[in-house]
């Protein structure tokens, strides 16, 4: 199991290093680059000397080997558009987006299963069926929807929370949180509710029901596992919209995070800032997949019987 | 010949049965056709701005009012329609088909093309959407509709996977051995047999790749990328409305609303589309 887990975190270096060389490709041959727009080097030798300056005239593989070196030996991205050091903008941003992220997909996984269970379990009912219809309609509700809905209860007719603030305390990020985790929620309940309700016919279900089983063993420490086999292998899809989110969200209540800063420096041609997002994006997308696979590797005896010791499969090849 | 057509005739009769399904589909269908046919249904362009209408409100004239430049808000919705949905559709036939040739081509034929086939499908899964279609608009230009081209590439890893898995299930089944033997050549088996048995899951993976691709588009067209001002585009008409909520909130309800329905509509219809195609009923 460790060597899978390795072998998982290892793959991350690979497709960073592959994606950065698709947008490298992309952003090198296609665009203008952000020097051409700076006044001072505004054409001519002056530009000839700005190219030598950002060490613009080397070829392409050279300047992709440097960049890949520098962020993953240096931790170095080099200088944004206005000549900061990317790093020190960088770090406070990841900050803002991860507690984003990380408490939409937290309250999505607490909120979302035991609302897909219960209805599952209530199949047809009433409560399942409100269960439905509000999920149906929450997760189809665009997300600037949500946010503007929210923004309008919380902060404009029950004046409790403020949205325009400086976000530097943890409660700031309460409604662009509750935004992200809203949509995440309804799609994850629905998710769990389908694999749920499939699990729930399976004959072993049944075999456990007439052993004289409680119902909350048989849903919760049987079904339960079992049913969140599919539904773990689309967690990273699910994770790639919760992102998608997070870039509107930062949008709509102005949260200095990744998003926000990726879209600045595309409206100024910002190259190495947009890389450097990109990198970091990708990091943690790659990273909520892995984590994603792990999990089901665990839940999956299958694949952790594929990577146990060889002497480990054995005994358990005989014991079955 | 007459096999298969009755598979499909009972698929569309338990098809029929799900009112939520056919709810959804004629929902989706009609909002289609309006849009399609927005220049019958309102006399009002989208882009001509009038000064003496700023914030109308709804009248005989103008169905839904006007908005903050005095545009007629009906038609500029039935327009916005043309662009979102259209996006919507063609970026996801386009991931449909290039995602089904590259997932036959990996799971049908196997070996070193299907090695190259599936790595480049996990580093493209591996880009965030968003970023693609940022890039593809920052180094192809703006506004131009190259972006839908950047949503189909994203949507291809998806549908090739599934295509593959599907393929490669039944590549293992005896009858494609048989006609292997009997020296059928590949076109033909691909056609007869693997296209036949890919088909189920390849229309549901459809249905949520159009809600996908509409939520995509719509968020695009909020922040403003990839839609120039004056192209209506539903997400755009929600940004416009929203400067304006607390007096004029119509805007930003009825293109929300409108992202919604369709959504709806077309997860109900898959929803619906998953039931009657699962086998084990």
């Amino acid at each position: 199991m460790t060597k899978y887990i390795i072998k998982r975190i290892l793959m991350i270096v690979p497709i960073v290093l592959s994606v950065i060389f698709v947008l490298f490709i992309m952003l090198y041959f296609l665009a203008g680059s952000s020097i051409r727009q700076m006044p001072v080097f505004g054409g001519g030798d002056a530009l000839d000397s700005a190219f030598a300056f950002f060490n613009a005239g080397d070829n392409f593989i050279t300047k992709y080997i440097r960049y890949c070196y520098n962020i993953l030996i240096k931790l170095d991205f080099g200088k944004g558009g206005i000549g900061i050091g990317l790093m020190r903008t960088l770090k406070y941003r990841i900050r803002n987006t991860l507690l984003l992220l990380g408490s939409g997909i937290g309250t999505m996984l607490v909120a979302g299963i035991p609302a897909g269970v219960y209805a599952a379990v209530h199949k047809n009912r009433f409560s399942d069926r409100i269960i439905n219809v509000v999920t149906l309609l929450l997760s189809a509700i665009p997300n600037f929807s949500t946010a503007f809905l929210l923004s309008l209860v919380f902060a404009v007719y029950l004046r409790i929370i403020p949205v325009a603030v400086s976000y530097t305390s943890p409660g700031a990020f309460f409604l662009p949180a509750l935004t992200i985790a809203i949509g995440g929620i309804a799609s994850f309940a629905r998710m769990v509710r389908t694999c749920m309700i499939e699990t729930l016919e399976q004959p072993y279900i049944i075999a456990l029901r007439s052993k004289g089983l409680n119902e909350t063993g048989v849903v919760y420490t049987h079904a339960l596992k079992n049913a969140l086999v599919p539904v773990v292998s689309d967690l990273g899809g699910l994770v790639s919209r919760l992102l998608l989110g997070t870039l509107v969200v930062e949008h709509f209540f102005s949260v200095p995070g990744l998003g926000s800063l990726m879209m600045a420096s595309v409206s100024s041609r910002d190259h190495n800032t947009i890389l450097g997002c990109t990198a970091i994006l990708t990091v943690i997308l790659t990273a909520t997949n892995i984590a994603a696979d792990i999990l089901y590797a665990f839940l999956n005896p299958r694949i952790r019987l594929m990577y146990a010791g060889k002497k480990r499969r054995e005994t358990d090849g005989e014991r079955s | 010949m007459n096999t298969t057509s009755n598979i499909w005739f009972d698929f569309l009769r338990k098809l029929c049965k799900n009112r939520a399904a056919v709810a959804g589909f004629f929902v989706f269908l009609s909002i289609c056709i309006a849009c399609a046919l927005a220049p019958y249904l309102t006399k009002w362009d989208y882009f001509s701005i009038d000064t003496t209408i700023v914030h109308a409100a709804p009248s005989r004239e103008h169905i839904l009012g006007a908005d903050n430049l005095g545009r007629d808000i009906f038609s500029r919705l039935l327009y916005g329609g043309r662009v979102t949905l259209r996006i919507a559709l063609v970026s996801t036939s386009l991931a449909a088909a290039v995602g089904c040739a590259a997932g036959l081509i990996a799971g049908y034929f196997r070996g070193r093309a299907d090695f190259f086939i599936s790595h480049l499908l996990d580093m493209l899964a591996s880009i965030p959407v968003f970023m693609l279609i940022i890039v593809t608009e920052a180094s192809l230009g703006w506004g131009r509709g190259y972006f839908m081209y950047a949503l189909a590439a994203a949507a291809v890893p998806q549908f090739a996977m599934l295509v593959r898995a599907s393929a490669m299930n039944i590549m293992g089944c005896t009858y494609i051995e048989a006609a292997r033997a009997l020296g059928v050549r590949h076109d033909k088996i691909i056609r007869r047999h693997v296209l036949h048995n890919i088909a189920p899951p390849l229309i549901i993976r459809f249905t949520s790749g159009i809600t996908e691709a509409l939520v995509i588009c719509t968020i695009m067209g909020y922040l403003g990328v990839g839609i120039n001002p004056p192209t209506p585009e539903w997400g755009a008409l929600a940004y416009t409305g929203k400067a304006f909520t607390r007096s004029h909130p119509l805007l930003i309800i009825l293109s929300s609303a409108a992202i919604a329905v369709c959504v709806i509509s077309v997860s109900l219809f898959g929803d619906g589309l998953r039931d009657a195609l699962d086998p084990r009923e």
